[in-house]
């Protein structure tokens, strides 16, 4: 692993159990590029997504999350709101969600 | 508000500028558009209009417009033309409008000449469009992950349990698998 430290949403772990294990391995390699470096080829959502970002999985599929240490420097806690905020350790990657285009 | 689509729409499509696509049928009010009535409860139901405001602009909606307001300045001949419509009827009492709206020629006779569920305005074909709304597939693909009803749910479902702090380990995610 490297410096940053991933933690999940149980909506994430759900999508996964449902997915093929290529896809899975996929998923598993994205989230360790990620933990290499979450701001390399990943962009913000917008709207009432701000504060989170974006990467490619596959051509149409995208993994969603938010950087913790980023989220305090930009002042997207006042979007993020989380709860546990003074407890998260500065290098934790939230891994939240996969957005499957087709279900637009 | 269904009126006031309508004569936007006529307007851009009489311009050949190809941008809301919707359809409307004459019906009783006279003139009527399911998937403008669909696309106004998905705004409620996503929280992006306040319905007992008659439509207000709710945060959500504001930081959505304020994110893609570069939509509106690159397509701005055609945010022109529905101002212009907006700006001469949007004032006028709806019983007026209605009025005006039966008066309206259209083929030989007005609408109000029209038979019941008679199509009258359909989505302009992208090669008769002198202009059509231009946005890229980024664009697209960040209004799709706001306003799909389901992405947008079940995105929602994660930041609640993100913002509860319900998270998991890499361990428990993934050493079961």
């Amino acid at each position: 692993m490297g410096s940053y430290n991933p933690v999940y949403t149980p909506t994430f772990q759900s999508q996964l159990l449902g997915l093929s294990p290529s896809m899975k391995q996929r998923v598993e390699e994205k989230i360790e590029d990620l933990i290499a470096d979450p701001w390399h080829n990943t962009e913000f959502l917008k709207g009432q997504y701000r504060g989170k970002r974006k990467v490619w999985l596959t051509r149409s599929d995208r993994l969603v999350f938010v950087i913790c240490e980023e989220c305090r420097e930009l002042g997207h806690t006042v979007y993020n709101l989380c709860t546990d905020c003074d407890v998260t350790p500065e290098n934790t990657l939230v891994i939240a969600y996969i957005i499957f285009a087709h279900r637009y | 508000m269904q009126k006031l689509i309508f004569l936007s729409e006529k307007d851009l499509i009489d311009r050949r500028y190809k941008a809301l696509n919707y359809r409307f049928i004459r019906l009783l009010h006279p003139t009527y558009s399911t998937e403008l009535k669909n696309d106004l409860a998905n705004l409620v139901q996503l929280g992006y209009l306040d319905e007992p405001t008659g439509f207000g602009r709710t945060r959500k909606m504001i930081m959505l417009m304020e994110d893609f307001g570069h939509l509106f300045s690159r397509n701005h001949e055609i945010t022109d033309a529905i101002n212009e419509v907006l700006n001469t009827f949007a004032n006028i009492p709806t019983n007026r409008l209605l009025q005006m709206v039966f008066k309206m020629p259209w083929g030989r006779g007005t609408i109000e000449d029209l038979r019941m569920r008679k199509l009258m305005l359909y989505p302009l074909r992208r090669e008769k469009a002198y202009r059509v709304f231009d946005m890229s597939e980024d664009d697209f693909e960040n209004l799709m992950i706001c306003l799909s009803p389901r992405v947008s749910g079940e995105l929602d479902q994660a930041f609640d349990e993100m913002r509860r702090g319900e998270l998991l380990s890499h361990e428990e995610v993934f050493g079961e698998l």
